[in-house]
């Protein structure tokens, strides 16, 4: 009988260690690693099977244009095929596939569903305040997460994991606690190689340490704040893994969310909570941390970050020390010394954060992706976003679209008005 | 009337600016027998480039710039205005001019012979002094002036060539043979073995030694290679004060490095073969060989790789002199800066800055003749897919909605308020 095992994380649940192990392994008793040429499979195959592959934020990071896309997921189309074709025993794995929307679920399914008898879904569930912690932490990693609002890091738990439950079927859906005292071994890794059926040998098994320490969590935000943006680039992704993996050698506490910021979230979410432990059939709920140097708000991690600023430009500076540059990193210095003496790159920009560098506010991005935004709203804020960018004769477009949509709006008509120099009506 | 005008003509690398700064930093006392003509800048090359050229625009300095063509033909108004009235208040007996744009290999009779009528009108002859350099010697020279000003790329020596024939023989049928004094730029043909003292020696001009200024133009190895791995792997763009900031990163850069630069025999003996017969006309036109002597130098440029080898190698040194001069301009480095030059020693790829607002839309969106909402929103989507993510994948969810409520609004059925367009302006 051919069987395709697929790991979905969750994400901060030691996926990295799983994937490492697997890709390095190739092989663990019947089963084979489905080969997609990536340790970690989720981003092609989130690319792949979602109804918008500009859903997974690597095309963005890489600066991917639609036809590049396009190929890279014709590319990915090429290699489900070839996994389809070996059929026996696979195993995927790729923690972006907990992002995966209903739909491009449903193509997984039917996709793997016609060469494979038996598709099975195995997670590991992190209780929350935890997760918080550690995705907070990735968020400022990977996403350039530069505010500590940790309302919009809750799992999400039955949002994200009863369709599962739905298309595959709930008896082919292996949810466990991510709990040391209940992991075979008390080891993620091991509990997984014995859920495909026979244990792994202890030096096999690849660790990536993903952690990061308080002092460089609070440094790289303080970063991500007002540190220069970027043009998107292909390689960005890698090189900001280049970044995080330096500054994990920086710093030695480790960050703790205070009990008093975390607790309103929890109870805000409780019904979420009791999905989960009813699904599970035990209690998931931690707390948070009820230490004095417990972050309680974001002034406390960028006074973090100044406390520790003399020890970091230590840190750089042994860095330096070690560093054999490359031609382009020549270039890339000797524009930073432009910039220094200057105040202006090549291209004549003036290096500015990110948050400054945007077409839109921090406050319209959160109003835009709000759930209560409607079409016409977003027009007024691409209206006003345009007006503010010096694009009168645009902004004037989209507050009229704005207006057509609702008509029985009397701010978008004043909005029109203003803009285009005609009447309220 | 004044007797007679001076014209230096460069060549390029033999001494000019400093033949120019002391010239013009000379007081001019009434009725003095001879002296420098007083324009924008001590060089007057960018002045009459621009003032005699049919395409203004296309000169290297206003490229750089970013000037438009309607831009740089208004210059061009005021530069004539600003010759004429310069030349009819001038009252010494010798007119000096030094431009070694005018001895570039791209001069036309036309734009030469524009020079000459316009002096002619106000002088009763017209003189051309030019010094000559070796071909290798200027070849060096000629790069690292190209690396400094911006516009070299790559190690092409064929480019290099001084094409002494080109450069030389306009201005002989010019202004005649007779009135175009070449000197070789070699210490023995010189007065005292000097160019400043030799010209002003022919020009009728008193120096003392105070008078004199030393321009060292000329830059390290070291600091070549750094400029090459910059020219060659950065992107630049043109804008307004493009030349101004250049020059003060070439001035910054001429701090790292001690070495000359000195290209292989095996690296230009190919040109000086395949350029035999200008070398020829040019001795021929001196009455002596004008070849270089040999050069001794620890290492030798045969290749680019050469050349980003020695930046490469030179990379701490770099790193030293950013370091300082960050302190220098901005002081105690804060975190953000930290953080990004661990950035900047672990980036393997180009890293160039975001400019603010950078999603130009006017192409986009310029093309609508009407305002609508399905539209703008899908154009939307696609415009800031890159740029501003967050702010797509809302566009993108949006479109359906904006579709139904567009039939809605046709169908006379207008929506209730929604809550998030209450209120807007």
């Amino acid at each position: 009988m051919s069987r395709l095992v697929i790991h979905i994380g969750m994400p901060k649940t030691g996926s990295s260690s799983i994937q490492d192990t697997l890709f390095a392994k190739g092989r663990h008793v019947d089963f084979r690693y489905a080969d997609l040429g990536v340790a970690n499979q989720g981003g092609k195959l989130r690319s792949y099977f979602s109804t918008d592959p500009y859903e997974w934020p690597g095309h963005r990071a890489a600066g991917r244009a639609p036809d590049q896309v396009k190929a890279f997921n014709e590319a990915v189309g090429r290699e489900v095929s070839a996994i389809k074709a070996q059929g026996g025993q696979q195993v995927i794995s790729g923690e972006d596939l907990y992002h995966l929307g209903e739909e491009g679920l449903r193509r997984l399914r039917d996709e793997f569903s016609r060469a494979f008898d038996r598709v099975e879904i195995i997670g590991y569930i992190r209780p929350p305040a935890s997760f918080i912690a550690s995705a907070f932490v990735q968020l400022v990693k990977n996403h350039g997460q530069s505010r500590l609002d940790l309302n919009k890091l809750w799992p999400r738990y039955r949002a994200k994991l009863e369709k599962f439950d739905q298309i595959f079927g709930r008896e082919h859906v292996t949810l466990r606690p991510f709990d040391h005292k209940k992991l075979a071994d008390g080891d993620v890794v091991q509990d997984f190689f014995q859920f495909l059926g026979a244990p792994i040998d202890p030096t096999e098994i690849r660790r990536v340490n993903e952690s990061l320490s308080l002092e460089a969590t609070a440094a790289l935000f303080f970063f991500r704040q007002e540190g220069p943006c970027y043009q998107p680039y292909p390689g960005k992704a890698s090189d900001n893994n280049r970044l995080v993996n330096m500054l994990a050698g920086f710093g030695e506490r480790k960050l703790r969310f205070a009990d008093s910021l975390v607790r309103p979230i929890l109870e805000r979410e409780a019904a979420d909570l009791e999905w989960i432990e009813s699904r599970l059939g035990q209690p998931l709920q931690d707390a948070g941390s009820t230490d004095d140097d417990a972050i309680t708000c974001e002034q406390d991690l960028l006074d973090v970050a100044k406390e520790s600023r003399q020890a970091l430009e230590v840190f750089v500076r042994e860095q330096a020390h070690t560093v054999e540059p490359t031609p382009q990193q020549i270039a890339n210095w000797m524009e930073k010394l432009r910039v220094t003496v200057t105040g202006r790159a090549s291209n004549g920009v003036t290096p500015a954060p990110c948050s400054e560098s945007s077409f839109f506010t921090r406050e319209q991005v959160q109003r835009l992706t709000g759930q209560k935004m409607g079409p016409a709203a977003a027009l007024r804020e691409l209206a006003v976003a345009f007006e503010r960018n010096g694009h009168r004769e645009q902004a004037c477009l989209c507050a009229e679209a704005a207006s057509a949509l609702r008509p029985d709006v009397a701010g978008l008509r004043a909005l029109s008005a203003r803009l285009c120099g005609g009447p309220e009506g | 009337m004044i007797e007679e005008a001076i014209v230096h003509v460069g060549m390029h690398k033999t001494g000019s600016s400093s033949i120019q700064a002391t010239l013009h930093n000379l007081a001019s006392e009434p009725g003095a027998p001879a002296g420098y003509l007083k324009l924008n800048s001590p060089n007057h090359s960018g002045f009459f480039m621009t003032l005699l050229s049919e395409k203004p625009e296309e000169y290297h300095a206003h490229k750089l710039n970013g000037r438009t063509k309607q831009e740089a033909k208004e210059i061009q108004k005021r530069f004539e205005r600003d010759l004429e009235y310069a030349l009819s208040v001038f009252d010494s007996r010798v007119l000096i001019i030094s431009a070694e744009d005018l001895s570039a290999p791209g001069m036309t009779e036309n734009m030469l012979g524009r020079l000459k009528n316009i002096l002619s009108r106000y002088c009763c002859s017209v003189r051309v002094v030019g010094y000559v350099r070796p071909p290798v010697a200027y070849m060096q020279s000629a790069f690292q002036q190209r690396l400094k000003g911006g516009d070299q790329y790559g190690l092409d020596v064929k480019k290099l060539w001084p094409h002494y024939r080109k450069r030389f023989q306009t201005l002989d049928r010019v202004f005649g043979k007779e009135k175009v004094d070449l000197v070789p730029f070699l210490p023995g043909s010189l007065y005292q073995g000097d160019v400043v003292l030799d010209f002003a020696r022919r020009a009728g001009v008193e120096l003392t030694e105070e008078d004199l200024v030393r321009t060292n133009e000329s830059i390290s190895l070291e600091a070549c290679a750094s400029l090459f791995a910059m020219r060659k792997l950065q992107k630049a763009a043109p804008y307004g004060g493009y030349t101004t900031d250049n020059n003060r990163l070439v001035e910054a850069a001429s701090q790292l490095g001690s070495e000359k630069l000195v290209f292989s025999q095996k690296l230009v003996q190919p040109v000086l073969q395949a350029h035999q017969a200008d070398l020829n006309w040019i001795n021929d036109r001196l009455g002596q060989s004008i070849e270089d002597a040999p050069r001794v130098a620890k290492a030798s440029i045969g290749t680019e790789a050469d050349l980003l080898e020695v930046a490469v190698a030179n990379g701490r040194s770099l790193w030293q002199l950013l370091e300082d001069e960050a302190i220098e301009h901005n002081g105690e480095p804060s975190t953000p800066e930290l953080v990004n030059r661990l950035g900047l020693l672990t980036a393997q790829n180009a890293l160039v800055y975001q400019e603010q607002g950078t999603a130009d839309s006017s192409e986009v969106l310029g093309g609508f003749r009407e305002a609508d909402p399905v539209s703008i929103l899908e154009q939307a989507a696609g415009l800031f897919t890159q740029s501003e993510p967050e702010a797509a994948t809302a566009f993108r969810r949006l479109i359906g909605p904006a579709r139904a409520q567009a039939r809605k609004v046709v169908a006379g059925n207008l929506a209730p308020t929604h809550p998030s367009t209450k209120g807007a302006s």
